[in-house]
């Protein structure tokens, strides 16, 4: 007889009555002839390969997913998925996901630990340190806003303020600037305009299928497509017109726009004296920002800017200067002064609430769940100073500024952090510095697989179920492109997890019962989504079934009045405002003014190192997708790109490899020499650069902008500067 | 070919599926204690097998087991050999798969995965809660060996065995390709000589069956 004793294995189902009713396929293959003949069924849900969220349906047969295509209703994909939300969908079946809850038990070493210790022993930690530390000491940091509703009461629990976003490397300046002139966002109506300006925004690479789509539409209409970027991106490809700009001078290019509508009397008049306060504090600041003055600072001819500013005047209102994303708007110290420019030059064409020009984005006030609140507790001030009194009074407190982090820890200050669906060692500055986090004294990562940050800080790894594992609350279906009438749609759960992974409201309701808050979490996703469609008059069911449910316009052209017949928008002013009075009371300027880079390259090896998107990869985070990666070897997607004039100057060919360098590090990359490029900068695709050894695909691949860069904070958003940095490069590795 | 061969061969399958489940503290005390490479000499012996064994590394600490059995078969911080057949076969061979990796190896739950719920559920079986998510990961497809070598016919278990254990070969493999240790290693040899063996037992008793 066997010495050993064997775990308890294989039981039999305490529901057994399946068997002897249906048939029994010992067989494989013939087991897998019957498979065939399943149905399928065809489930609407929303992809997950970047943050647009495009309605999909996703086939599913005998509980496997089978197929995904795009939703033809969603106003993001109508119909189309891009090669990020094709690729995307095989991470489920994914073998490198993490599997299971894991404990760190050493330096790159983990262990798999069950559900109930990792709760029990994250909740006695956080409860240890907030009575230690007070709640001020935990910071909660996620990509988005998806985790917010949970997030909000476990830090309301604990007392702490510190809700914090990767916005800072993203649309910072833009969010920040935006509801302080304009009350509110606005969109190009790209499908029903006649000149679109395009300045540091590759709407090609950060795809939504059907903003594309718009564009294009337009552009056979004989709408005329310009891009201002450094680098000839893959919106130039289709553009009429590529202008290559020195990077980091677009204020200049901005300032220079306004200065032609102003002085040859092209701006609309009678918008600007209707709707606009501060026009004379800008006109004062900026006189003299003509475009000689302009072509010295960005490259542009001025005659070519002059062109600009006459052709847009011609097709306003119908003409607009795209208003950005995470190009321009987290990149450069004037990014602000930037996004402030960006307004400026909108209002001048007196687009804005019109059709062809910019509109809002249309919305539906969704219902909430009547649940039970965490007493108040005081909380001090945020420990990232972000809206509090200080450096960073201006800094939006829901962005936050999540490059202090592991500053604040090395300094004592955070004690615990949570991070949700955000990869910071790989997508924030300086991967050596973000390392400081793992110092706290609890670091919970709670991912989908093993990204840097969980793999190289996180003392616990939580793995949420894949985006077809679960269901989130329904949403409004806007932001980026226009549409009059609003959409809700939803995150459906289309097949089972694969692996012992959890929604974020388990996780929480799991943490929530080992530290005395389970009363704040007794609801389940499906009581929210039913309460929050409620007040549309539509019950769950209808939306499950449909996916995405568009209703009665409710965007108005016109600029929004009062009743009394005063401009509204919800500025002190009720108007578009040129000069913000928040950045005047903080010591800066209200209205935008010149403001020169931080740095700027000198000698013949230097460049200002630029980054940006690749229509497969959504920044990092699809970088260990093998499908999308194997687009990138096609297409030499990991080379970065090099003006021709210069790499001959540094005797530089295409395809060499180079030592691209700056104070932080040294790394090595191939070249693509082309004359699509700016002189002045070096390009690379900010996909690349993996360096957690688990994610195998993306491990070691290329290089990341990330590397290169400091720790810096732009004082009026909070922005990471992203291109606020020179490198050298020179040929050979050595 | 007698059918007392069979008990060894089916004893030592489930001796050396416990290898493939992560280790507690009472499986690394029976290792270290020698019960268990014991045990398996002796089966071994019973069954005829004269080919590669399992050795136990010398000052072998549980930790250490722990992080050979993570560092080979799930893989934190480096490239791993996961039991689970999917891993190894083409996910799928129904054309009317649409997804990109339909004809790809390197997937979880391919038609492998499928078949083996489906035998799981048709025989009332279910897994315990560590092993609930992977229904084709070796350790239980070897439990599901010995269920079937004690309740279906010799030739339904030949058939099972050809269609699920064909992988192991690509295991083996993978494993020598990431440096497991000499436990992992020779248990995994052991084993694929077990199931030939097995293979060709059952393929013997099976004729008998047919003709008598």
């Amino acid at each position: 007889m066997p010495k050993f004793s064997r775990r308890t294995f294989l039981k039999m189902a305490a529901a057994t009555g399946a068997i002897g009713s249906m048939p029994v396929y010992l067989n494989r293959n013939k087991f897998l002839e019957a498979a065939e003949e399943a149905s399928i069924e065809k489930v609407p849900t929303l992809c997950n390969g970047c943050s647009n969220m495009c309605g999909m349906f996703v086939h599913v047969k005998n509980g496997r997913v089978w197929k995904a295509e795009g939703h033809p209703i969603h106003l993001k994909s109508r119909g189309r998925l891009c090669a990020r939300g094709h690729g995307t969908v095989a991470d489920i079946y994914n073998p490198h996901r993490v599997t299971q809850p894991m404990k760190r038990v050493g330096e790159d070493r983990f262990e798999p630990i069950t559900w109930e210790q990792a709760y029990q022993e994250i909740g006695q930690k956080l409860m240890k340190i907030v009575d230690e530390h007070g709640g001020n000491s935990v910071v909660w940091m996620e990509h988005g806003t998806r985790g917010k509703q949970y997030a909000d009461i476990l830090l309301d629990y604990i007392g702490s303020p510190n809700y914090i976003t990767h916005y800072a490397t993203c649309f910072t300046s833009k969010t920040n600037v935006w509801p302080k002139m304009v009350g509110t966002t606005l969109y190009g109506d790209h499908e029903n305009a006649d000149y679109m300006l395009f300045v540091g925004r590759n709407f090609a690479g950060g795809i939504i299928p059907n903003g594309m789509n718009k564009v294009l539409k337009a552009k056979e209409r004989g709408a005329k497509l310009v891009v201002v970027d450094p680098r000839h991106c893959e919106l130039a490809i289709q553009a009429d017109e590529w202008i290559p700009i020195r990077p980091g001078t677009d204020l200049a290019f901005f300032l220079a726009l306004a200065h032609v509508l102003i002085t040859e009397k092209l701006y609309d008049v009678q918008f600007v004296r209707q709707y606009v306060s501060g026009f004379d504090e800008f006109w004062q600041a900026n006189k003299n920002c003509t475009p000689e003055w302009a072509e010295k600072i960005t490259s542009v001819p001025a005659d070519k800017i002059r062109e600009i500013a006459r052709e847009m005047a011609a097709k306003a209102p119908r003409a607009f200067l795209e208003t950005g994303y995470h190009g321009l708007n987290a990149h450069y110290q004037n990014s602000v002064q930037q996004a402030q420019a960006n307004v400026v030059i909108n209002a001048l064409l007196g687009n804005m609430f019109k059709v062809g020009g910019l509109l809002p984005a249309a919305s539906l006030e969704l219902g909430q769940l009547d649940k039970p609140v965490p007493p108040a507790k005081e909380k001090g001030p945020r420990v990232d100073g972000a809206g509090e009194e200080g450096p960073y009074a201006t800094v939006e407190p829901g962005r936050g500024i999540p490059q202090l982090v592991p500053k604040l820890v090395d300094e004592g200050k955070v004690k615990a952090v949570f991070i949700y669906h955000y990869n910071p060692l790989r997508t924030g500055p300086d991967p050596e510095y973000q390392k400081k986090m793992k110092d706290a004294e609890l670091v919970v990562s709670i991912p989908i697989d093993w990204n840097e940050t969980s793999y190289h800080t996180a003392h616990y790894i939580l793995p949420e179920s894949f985006f077809l594992e679960r269901m989130e609350t329904p949403v409004n279906v806007n932001g980026h492109i226009t549409h009059l009438s609003p959409q809700i749609a939803y995150r459906a759960k289309v097949v089972e997890p694969v692996h012992d992974t959890r929604s974020l409201l388990e996780i929480m309701q799991g943490l929530a019962k080992e530290i005395g808050a389970s009363k704040y979490f007794d609801f389940t996703v499906e009581e929210e989504a039913e309460a929050m469609v409620a007040p549309l008059g539509i019950t769950m069911e209808e939306l499950r079934q449909a996916g995405c449910l568009e209703f009665p316009a409710t965007v108005k052209t016109g600029f929004p009045m009062s009743a009394l017949g005063k401009p509204s928008l919800a500025t002190p002013s009720g108007k578009v405002e040129f000069s913000v009075g928040v950045y005047k009371a903080n010591g800066f300027s209200g209205v935008p003014r010149w403001i020169a880079p931080k740095v700027m390259p000198e000698k013949d090896n230097e460049f200002r190192l630029i980054h940006g998107k690749q229509p497969w990869h959504s920044h990092h985070i699809t970088s260990n997708n093998p499908y999308l990666m194997a687009i990138s070897e096609t297409y030499n997607g990991t080379w970065a790109w090099m003006n021709s004039q210069r790499a001959k100057q540094l005797g530089i060919k295409n395809g060499d490899k180079v030592t691209i360098a700056s104070d932080l590090a040294q790394k090595q990359v191939q070249v693509k020499v082309t004359e699509l490029l700016h002189p002045d900068c070096i390009w690379i695709p900010s996909a690349y650069g993996g360096f957690s050894p688990k994610a195998e695909v993306a491990y070691g691949v290329g290089v990341n902008y990330n590397d290169f860069l400091p720790m810096q904070v732009e004082p009026i958003a909070g922005s990471v500067m992203g291109q606020e940095v020179i490198v050298t490069v020179r040929k050979g590795v050595n | 070919m007698q059918l007392n061969q069979i008990e060894p061969l089916k004893q030592l399958c489930l001796a050396l599926a416990e290898f493939y489940r992560f280790p507690d503290q009472q499986f690394y005390q029976e290792l270290i204690s020698g019960d268990w490479i014991q045990t398996i000499e002796e089966l071994s012996q019973k069954a005829a097998l004269t080919g590669r064994k399992p050795a136990l590394p010398p000052d072998l600490t549980f930790s250490a087991l722990k992080q050979e059995y993570i560092r080979c078969f799930i893989g934190v911080g480096e490239p791993a050999a996961p039991p689970i057949e999917s891993i190894y076969k083409v996910w799928t061979v129904d054309p009317s798969a649409q997804v990109v990796f339909a004809r790809q190896k390197g997937y979880l739950m391919g038609d492998s995965a499928l078949h083996i719920r489906h035998l799981l559920r048709s025989f009332g079986l279910e897994l315990p809660a560590e092993l609930a998510y992977q229904p084709d990961h070796l350790a239980v497809l070897l439990e599901l060996l010995v269920y079937f070598l004690e309740k279906l016919e010799f030739n339904h278990t030949v058939e099972y065995l050809k269609d699920h254990f064909d992988w192991l070969p690509d295991f083996y493999k993978r494993l020598s390709e990431i440096k497991a240790n000499e436990l992992y290693l020779g248990v995994t040899s052991l084993l694929m000589e077990c199931l030939r063996k097995m293979t060709v037992l059952l393929q013997g008793f099976s004729s008998i069956e047919e003709v008598s």
